[in-house]
């Protein structure tokens, strides 16, 4: 038996569930399972609120399917778990039926087969499924072969048959490669025509200066950030229209909340510094958007037994700091501290500032803390970046009982937990008989997760929890028009 | 504070349009404050204020020609193909003609 601890709080739920890596659904079920079958209505609410909320998209395909893989899970529970699998867009739905396929759900695989049998003929009769199908055509050829969904004619002739005559979209995508570059760009912009599939279908057409521009048009924010540096080979700076094209499309993106991170990631491999600087004011904007409430103190680890996650422990911090509204303190700490008020300093600020932090020293999470008491700071919550591992005085948790007396409130404390050399049982000794929130980011910890747990970080302890209970649950005959609980009725809507 | 802050330091790479109509604005309140008290203004109130201007200039430009671009290459797509016959033939006898002068 391990010594830490394994109580299932609906705290500890939540960040267990916020943190998994990308593109590994598995991780969700040891956890996603307990909580679906302790907390049903709690797991239910976690559903839809990370629906609204969440930024990584592998739990919102995970979390519904986990907790329908549950038996004792309530059916009327389950029907919001259902509801929110409708929602999904088609690439998602078929990576939460292959996860569902693979869980074995028992006794709901045949009311998710329906589903997806449902959702496709819903498709089938919207306006858009042409640009749908545009976009997923892979992945709807799939889904139809899995549920054994018995296409509509005009889907049949488009999907299977490669047949075009009724398809007008798929006759212009066609079409985009003989057309001159202005027409095709002009076309690109009146059809909609999505930027990777426009790309796809133009060749060596997509380094013309009116395609470029149609393409930078219909780019996401996300592909807008991460195709930059295509974009500056092929004439960005130099182009006035291309010019007037980006600045309106970063205009669009700074109100995205989509993968704010990739943002991060994409202005370090920019190495013009304009368009550096372009994309940093983008990434401030974006996280701006997404903060969290009150004045804080991150409190991030320097110590010696730090040094295999220094890095990565800076860069939580400093991204932990500017995803904080208010006022903002990033105290580095080993056995003495070292502060940096970061308050409106832009993330590549931040990270500039703390690049010379080595590992060195013992470890007293508590001088930090100590140092804003000193210097009469008050502050709304406490992140902690650390192994956890304190082995020197002053020791947070008397400094903490000292800093609540003289503010006279508790502020709640987040731990973002990092792997290091110490002895586990300083951890233990740490964590055990106090009020905080641990978020594990020892093994496969994501980067990109990050801002989905910052979320989940509230001035008051119990007010996400609130606030998550208070999130309403949907209905599938909500998300769907023709709900079915059998293939019989299906292809029998189908047939009339 | 934080404006002036902002007004004395910023990358015009870093804002988007409505920050630097926003600070240009702040920028010619603080002159003719400066005016009103009779107060010399330092050289930073115009350097900064030209290279604000400057930059609005340019990205509206900018922002004209890629709209202009747009428009274009929409009025393009549109034609029929009547049009597109009648452009081609256009081309078809300037070429003619081009050929005729080199004496081919």
């Amino acid at each position: 038996m391990s010594i830490e601890s394994t109580t299932l709080t609906k705290n500890r739920i939540i960040s267990e569930l916020s943190k998994s890596p990308h593109g590994s659904l598995q991780e969700y079920i040891p956890i996603g399972k307990q909580a679906a079958a302790l907390e049903p209505e709690f797991f239910a609410h976690l559903i839809a609120w990370d629906a609204l909320h969440g930024q990584v998209r592998d739990a919102k395909v995970a979390l519904p399917l986990v907790s329908l893989s549950v038996l004792a899970f309530p059916d009327e529970l389950a029907d919001n778990s259902f509801a929110h699998l409708a929602k999904l867009n088609p690439r998602e739905l078929l990576k939460a039926y292959r996860f569902g396929l693979q869980l074995k759900l028992p006794s709901r695989m045949r009311r998710l087969r329906c589903l997806v049998s449902s959702y496709l003929q819903q498709l089938e009769s919207e306006g858009h499924w042409q640009r749908v199908a545009l976009q997923h055509r892979r992945v709807l050829k799939e889904l139809y072969a899995l549920t054994h969904t018995k296409p509509s004619d005009r889907v049949d002739k488009v999907l299977f048959k490669n047949d075009y005559t009724d398809a007008y979209l798929f006759q212009n995508v066609a079409l985009l490669k003989t057309m001159s570059p202005s027409e095709a760009a002009g076309t690109i912009l009146e059809k909609k025509i999505p930027f990777l599939i426009a790309l796809g279908a133009l060749g060596k057409k997509a380094k013309d200066p009116d395609v470029v521009l149609a393409l930078i048009n219909r780019m996401t924010p996300t592909e807008l950030v991460t195709n930059t540096k295509m974009l500056e080979r092929l004439g960005l700076k130099t182009n006035p229209a291309l010019r007037g094209a980006f600045e309106l499309a970063l205009s669009k993106a700074s109100t995205s909340k989509a993968n704010v991170l990739k943002t991060t990631r994409a202005a370090e491999h920019i190495e013009d510094k304009e368009l550096k600087t372009k994309l940093q004011g983008l990434q401030d904007k974006q996280l701006s958007s997404m903060s969290v409430e009150g004045n804080w103190l991150v409190l991030a680890d320097k110590s010696g037994s730090m040094s295999a996650a220094i890095e990565a422990s800076k860069l939580v911090a400093g991204t932990l700091a500017k995803l904080v509204k208010g006022q903002v303190w990033l105290v580095f700490f080993d056995t003495t501290p070292q502060s940096i008020d970061v308050t409106s300093l832009t993330l590549d600020q931040i990270r500039h500032v703390t690049q010379y932090i080595q590992a060195a020293g013992g470890t007293s999470i508590g001088c930090g803390l100590r140092w804003m008491l000193e210097m009469k700071k008050e502050v709304d919550g406490i992140a902690i970046v650390s192994d956890g591992c304190e082995n020197t005085a002053p020791e947070f948790w008397s400094v903490y009982k000292q800093y609540s007396d003289a503010f006279g409130k508790e502020v709640p404390v987040y731990l973002y937990r990092f792997s290091s050399s110490d002895d586990p049982a300083y951890h233990y000794r740490f964590v055990t008989g106090h009020e905080l929130q641990e978020f594990d980011c020892r093994v496969g910890f994501d980067y990109y997760s990050l801002p989905n747990l910052v979320a989940t970080m509230r001035t008051n302890r119990y007010s996400l929890v609130d606030e998550i209970m208070s999130t309403k649950l949907l209905k599938l005959s909500d998300v769907l028009k023709n709900t079915f609980s059998s293939k019989k009725e299906v292809r029998k809507n189908a047939s009339a | 504070m934080h404006q002036l802050e902002q007004f004395r330091n910023f990358n015009v790479d870093g804002l988007d349009i409505d920050e630097l109509v926003a600070l240009s604005l702040f920028g010619r309140q603080l002159r003719t404050e400066y005016e009103a008290h009779q107060l010399e203004e330092p050289d930073w109130v115009d350097i900064q204020l030209k290279s604000l201007r400057r930059e609005i200039h340019a990205r509206n430009a900018d922002r004209l020609e890629s709209r202009r671009v747009e428009i274009n290459a929409r009025l393009d797509s549109l034609k029929t193909p009547g049009q597109k016959k009648a452009e081609l033939l256009k081309e078809r006898e300037a070429i003619d003609k081009q050929l005729k002068a080199v004496g081919a």
